[in-house]
């Protein structure tokens, strides 16, 4: 290896790593509010990517579709729930089904509408993008309503087989909805960079600029904006945050669909540069939870550090040793988990 | 005076283990009500139970009836909006946060409902304890046993509540403040109802309208304050006086 091939491999792996560090922290956040496991995360950075391959292409994607019918069956579910609690507490208008109408039928029928409308129209990439975010973000909270919001007092094993299904449904639609093949979507930064003789494309770039501006976003959310302080509320104390009226199941929901809009910000950045189809999304989320349990899944500082260990990691290992890349970056974990017992059985002895 | 909490036939079950038995009270509009008995009577259970927050094993029955309107089976964010508020025996502040961030998420309720100004309470709450003010950008979690009751009073407070709930208020604090905690309830019934769960049940009834004794997860006697605090059989097992002291002539 020269110094050129070594530098360009660190290029590639800080530019993966970038967004790995993007979905460890939204791994991090989901848990630390709802204590939900979040395995469909990688998913959503999937459904992201083909969407906008799909769009263009100038055709209206399937995922429309599917917003379309989860947000029907959500709001069934809503309708069940309302008569249900009815029946106990007579109080309370109608006021919670208009809301839920409105998100889960009013919402994916206007995007479908937009979508269908434009994808004849000539458009500029952003608009594409947008367009791709708009579609699949709005399956975060049906998919959180439908599957974890039951399940609000489960402890986190139970969390975890229900993401360990809802995983294999979103990868099981993902191959009715995409197709078996792979694909990338266009490059949207063809330039180069020249530093000092290296070249340094635009797409590690603007992923780097783009993660960056990500973290400045989310950490101003967390610690200036009411809506920031209640999540982190709910991860501080969950028994406080209720008494004060922050409801977990308002939490969860938003949790989860700041998280997946980050994994779709994070589709659209990798789209170009990567091929991908229905199955991809769990290496690249297992990769972001390796990075999380890097960070103890309670650090954001620390689970960033982790994902660029890993994004690095899978870099050099893919030039030496190629076939065993995946291997290498998943046997990481087993030092780790070992280092954690091994510190943290301190306290355990106090128990 | 209109009832502001009507609480009737309230049964507390934890797994199959009974811990309130058809438990009625009421607090009328204004009032300060104590609910006083030994450790494990349920009285932490009641609280909780009217809160809406029983741990996942616990099952409830009965009628939660708030300003008319039937609370029972509603989660514990809409009651907050509804009007109730409880500061828990165990605090449960936001210990990662700072003093103003706790004051700050505990106005969700008039964010909730559309009050005009809802950091209104802020100010009464830094005149009522100075302490807080200065303490703002600390850490909730650093601050001294007293100094947390403020915050999680001024927390409570901060909702503008219709009924304020107290559990043990007074639980760890040094005497002196205990007292002032008390004397602090009894200033804040001239804007909300409350209903106080305390151990120390003399300087309880001093500052109360109403009493209970719970004993076993039963209702064993109520009445007003005053005539609590004279009953014999209470005197002797929960006013701290010894039995020959206080009956001698039984």
């Amino acid at each position: 290896m020269n110094p050129t091939v070594a530098l360009l491999l660190a290029q590639d792996g800080i530019a993966t790593g970038a967004i790995y560090a993007l979905l460890a922290m939204a791994l991090v956040l989901v848990f630390a509010v709802t204590k939900i496991p979040f395995i469909p995360i990688g998913e959503f950075v999937v459904y992201t990517a083909l969407t906008l391959v799909v769009i263009q292409a100038n055709q209206v994607p399937r995922t429309v579709w599917l917003l379309i019918a989860a947000g029907c069956i959500a709001f069934i579910t809503d309708i069940v729930a309302f008569v249900r609690e009815r029946d106990r507490a007579a109080s309370g208008g109608i006021a919670p089904l208009w809301l839920s109408a409105a998100q889960n039928l009013l919402l994916p029928a206007v995007i479908a509408a937009i979508v269908t409308m434009l994808s004849q129209q000539p458009r500029i990439m952003p608009v594409d993008m947008l367009m791709a975010v708009l579609i699949v973000v709005p399956l975060a909270p049906i998919i959180y309503r439908l599957a974890y919001q039951p399940l609000v007092s489960a402890n986190p094993l139970v969390l975890f087989m229900v993401s360990i299904a809802v995983h294999f449904v979103m990868v099981g639609l993902g191959l009715n909805l995409f197709g078996p093949d792979g694909d990338r979507a266009e490059p949207y930064a063809d330039w180069q960079l020249e530093l000092s003789g290296q070249i340094v494309r635009g797409q590690v770039v603007m992923v780097l600029v783009a993660a960056v501006v990500l973290m400045v976003i989310l950490y101003l959310f967390f610690a200036r904006t009411v809506p920031g302080k209640a999540l982190r509320a709910v991860a501080v104390n969950r028994i406080g945050a209720q008494l004060v009226g922050i409801g977990t199941a308002t939490s969860g929901k938003l949790a989860i669909t700041l998280a997946c809009l980050i994994a779709a910000l994070c589709g659209l950045l990798i789209s170009p540069g990567v091929t991908l189809n229905y199955l991809s999304g769990e290496l690249i989320g297992l990769k972001g939870f390796v990075a999380a349990v890097l960070g103890g899944f309670v650090s954001y500082p620390l689970a960033v550090a982790g994902a660029f260990v890993v994004g690095l990691l899978e870099s050099y290992t893919s030039f030496w040793a190629s076939a065993l890349k995946e291997v290498i970056v998943f046997s990481m974990i087993i030092p780790i988990l070992l280092l954690r017992t091994f510190a943290s059985r301190s306290d355990m002895g106090e128990h | 005076m209109a009832a502001v909490l009507d609480v009737k036939g309230l049964q507390v079950r934890y797994g199959g283990v009974p811990a309130l038995a058809e438990v009625d009270i009421v607090v009328e509009q204004g009032a300060i009500v104590s609910v006083i008995g030994p450790n494990g009577a349920g009285k932490s259970t009641l609280l909780n139970a009217i809160m809406g927050i029983l741990p996942a094993n616990a099952s409830a029955k009965g009628q939660i009836k708030f300003e008319g309107a039937e609370f029972s089976g509603l989660s514990v964010e809409k009651r907050v909006f509804g009007g109730m508020s409880l500061v828990p025996e165990r605090r449960e502040l936001f210990g990662a946060m700072t003093v103003a961030d706790n004051l700050l998420l505990g106005a969700q309720r008039l964010r909730h409902i559309g009050a005009a100004n809802p950091m209104s309470q802020l100010d009464m709450i830094y005149q009522m304890f100075p302490r807080l003010k200065e303490r703002h950008t600390q850490f909730a979690a650093t601050l001294s046993g007293g100094e947390r009751q403020m915050l999680a009073i001024g927390r409570a407070l901060m909702a503008k509540p219709r009924l304020l709930m107290l559990d043990e208020p007074s639980l760890g604090l040094a005497p002196l403040i205990a007292q002032e905690t008390l004397n602090l309830v009894s200033r804040l019934s001239e804007t909300t109802s409350i209903l106080l769960v305390e151990q120390n049940a003399k300087a309880a009834l001093n500052v109360s309208d109403a009493g209970y004794v719970l004993e076993m997860g039963k209702v064993t006697a109520q009445g007003p304050a005053a005539s609590l605090a004279t009953d014999p059989r209470i005197i002797e097992a929960y006013l701290g006086v010894g039995k020959k002291k206080a009956n001698p002539g039984n």
